[in-house]
């Protein structure tokens, strides 16, 4: 899954312009199941057959003929959807200046704070850019507190003037922050790469497609999540899941210095169950089954200290007629920056435990 | 010469104040092909000779820091690494800042930050202070005292990268890439009859001012020293007295530490081989080597010639390559003809 991950997280994907990320998942996708599509938003929409070999096979009602011979009771299993965002934080051009450089404004939520003195991606060409600040010799001590407005930042492109920087870039231009993707720490056990958010959840996603699987999933990698979830109502509405799992990256604030629950999440500890967030209450029976599997299997689980951050689960919590939702979350490190850092053993555990709630769904046991 | 390959070797290399052996190292290794005598003194400052041949001959200094600004370790808490500044830094480049922690072998640190999740709007517009950041390491607190001792330097891990028209980016072109410039002036003066001995030097701790510079200019006993650095070039957010653009060729810092005789010479020669200039007036202290060699022994005569920069002291420091060059060509140009007032003291 690392491997995966890496590449996932190389990708540049600002809400609205996700089309790279998509294309790398399909390509993947389409060499497992013929039933891919893309929606009028832009969601990609993989849905993943039973396998004949599993002997919990179950089919979602009209699947195919092979499968009507599955037990009498996979008519009943309920239809489930697994979904992650291929959106990232980022950026979008708003002026050119007179004198060539590029005003900016963020694309989802970034700490204004992250942004100074960045490496970045402008556009389709992917022209290097690099985020100002002007030198610490050229500012007081006392004025290195002030942090500047979002309109007064601005991107170098090197633009000898405003002409030449328009020949190569529009106004609305994505903007992508350029991060590598390393292990580091204790055994290494540690990465930092941007994006991690949410393409762990694509990556999990995708390790599940290659799998032989007990029912049909229907995995949904949605748009625009980062700006209101917004490809998840849409996606929800045309799957109509009777229960939803989303995989994330979620806020982990357990630095030097903080204490107990606002830590809100702590990297190590396993993944992160949703029960309450800031965007939805998850359904209690499926939290509890998802805390039961994870406890019998001797994955280590833990839930948020905070009621902050949401997830697409809010979106299709309230998709139709209502649906049953769960998360399970990786803890990340500095959520939303360039280097966002996630604990290798939480991501393998929470793709485990992703299976096990496929197994679990597939046997009636949720 | 492909200058370009060598200021991205030297600029990616570690070796902030008062660790820069290691870059030393590289750096006498790039320029030796260019110099008759090269080697590496006391406090690690590169000296690479270039002679004129000429017995008891008069000496021209040119100096280039190696050092560059970074970190340490101060302490460790939770796991994670207390640090203070090596040199200048505008805190507000740290937060979520990838870095180098230099144990052997290096490894990766990433200034750690909270989720914009659970900050209110009002965190995120005052900048966080050093003495708040930590580095995580993804280490437990025993094994990052164990591992990472106190005292432990610290440095940015920018791989450079271009941007439009020949500017470039990366960390430590303050002053790296003015060592790179000095090897183009060794090159540029190579099998030319020089007035005069040459002495290149890689000085080391320059950004604290407790420079290797001036003892090397003490052991050289020269003539006239010149520092090759970095000046301020304007970004927009930059005040009206910041006017130096990139492209528009090398910053002469007159004042008082610009020599007067220096001054003319290099104006003059400027204009003969139509190489633009900026001058830049300096009333006091020049903020680089210069300033110190100046009054080594009985007195130097000292100049200052910089290149454009943007974005000192950040992980993303910008140049453009032209004035690297002409930069150069400037400085071979003085080597080669200095006039008679630099040899006759």
């Amino acid at each position: 899954m690392l491997r995966t991950l890496k590449t996932l997280c190389l990708l540049n994907g600002i809400s609205g312009n996700e089309d790279e990320v998509r294309e790398y998942i399909k390509a993947r996708a389409l060499k497992h199941t013929d039933d891919v599509r893309t929606d009028r938003m832009g969601n990609l929409i993989v849905v993943k057959h039973a396998s004949e070999r599993c002997t919990a096979c179950g089919a979602d009602g009209n699947a195919d003929p092979k499968q009507s011979a599955a037990p009498s009771r996979s008519n009943k299993l309920p239809k489930l959807m697994i979904a992650a965002h291929m959106d990232e934080v980022g950026f979008m051009v708003t002026r050119v200046t007179e004198k060539g450089y590029l005003g900016f404004a963020p694309v989802g939520g970034i700490d204004p704070r992250v942004v100074f003195n960045r490496r970045v991606f402008v556009g389709e060409k992917k022209l290097n850019g690099v985020t100002g600040l002007k030198a610490v010799h050229q500012t007081p001590a006392e004025l290195r507190t002030e942090i500047p407005k979002w309109p007064s930042m601005y991107i170098d492109i090197g633009a000898k003037d405003k002409a030449e920087a328009e020949s190569l870039v529009s106004i609305g231009d994505s903007i992508a922050f350029h991060s590598d993707f390393v292990r580091f720490g204790k055994g290494d056990g540690f990465i930092k790469a941007k994006a991690i958010d949410d393409r762990y959840g694509c990556a999990v996603m995708l390790k599940l497609i290659e799998k032989d699987l007990p029912m049909d999933v229907t995995f949904v990698f949605t748009v625009q999540e980062e700006v209101g979830t917004r490809g998840a109502t849409a996606a929800a509405y045309s799957v109509a899941p009777d229960i939803a799992l989303i995989l994330e990256g979620t806020t982990s604030a357990d630095l030097a210095g903080v204490d107990g629950h606002k830590k809100v999440t702590r990297l190590g500890d396993g993944p992160v169950l949703g029960f309450m967030d800031a965007g939805s209450i998850y359904d209690r029976k499926l939290f509890e089954g998802l805390r039961d599997l994870a406890t019998e299997n001797k994955l280590p689980w833990q839930i948020k200290g905070r009621i902050a951050g949401g997830t697409d689960a809010a979106a299709v919590q309230r998709s139709r007629s209502g649906v049953r939702v769960a998360s399970i979350s990786a803890p990340v490190r500095s959520i939303h920056c360039p280097n966002s850092v996630a604990k290798i053993s939480d991501l393998k555990q929470g793709l485990k435990l992703a299976e096990l709630f496929i197994d679990a769904v597939a046997s009636g046991r949720i | 010469m492909e200058i370009k390959k060598y200021i991205k070797q030297l600029c990616e290399a570690f070796g902030p104040t008062g660790f820069e052996r290691p870059v030393a190292r590289l750096a006498a290794e790039a320029i030796a092909p260019y110099a008759d005598e090269v080697s590496i003194d006391t406090l690690a400052n590169v000296v690479a000779i270039k002679r004129c041949g000429i017995p008891g001959a008069h000496k021209l200094l040119l100096a280039a820091h190696l050092d560059e600004v970074g970190l340490v370790v101060t302490g460790h808490e939770d796991g994670f690494l207390c640090i203070g500044q090596i040199g200048g830094l505008d805190p507000r480049v740290l937060p979520d800042r990838d870095l180098m922690v230099l144990t052997d072998p290096p490894r990766l640190g990433v200034v750690s930050v909270q989720p914009p999740h659970v900050l209110k709007a009002e965190d995120m517009s005052k900048a966080l202070k050093q003495e708040d950041l930590r580095v995580d390491v993804g280490l437990s607190q025993k094994e990052a005292v164990r591992e990472i001792p106190i005292g432990t330097p610290v440095v940015f891990r920018t791989e450079g990268f271009d941007l439009l028209n020949d500017r470039y980016v990366s960390k430590t072109l303050d002053d790296r890439a003015s060592f790179a410039a000095l090897i183009r002036v060794a090159e540029l003066i190579k099998d030319k009859q020089l007035p005069w001995d040459v002495y290149f030097i890689g000085s080391s701790g320059e950004e604290r001012s407790e420079g290797g510079a001036p003892a090397a200019a003490y052991e050289t006993d020269a003539d006239v020293c010149i520092a090759i650095d970095v000046g301020q070039a304007a970004v927009p957010d930059s005040t009206p007295e910041v006017f130096a653009d990139l492209g528009k060729g090398p910053l002469l810092k007159v004042g008082p530490n610009f020599t007067r005789h220096v001054e003319k010479r290099l104006t003059a020669l400027a204009e003969k081989q139509q190489i633009p200039v900026q001058r830049v007036a300096t009333p006091g202290r020049s903020g680089t080597d210069a300033w110190f060699m100046h009054i080594v022994k009985g007195g130097v005569a000292s100049a200052i010639v910089e290149f454009p920069l943007r974005y000192m002291h950040s992980p993303t420091e910008c140049l453009d390559f032209a004035d690297v060059e002409l930069t150069a060509r400037l400085l071979a140009a003085y080597a080669e003809d200095p006039g008679k007032e630099a040899l006759e003291c």
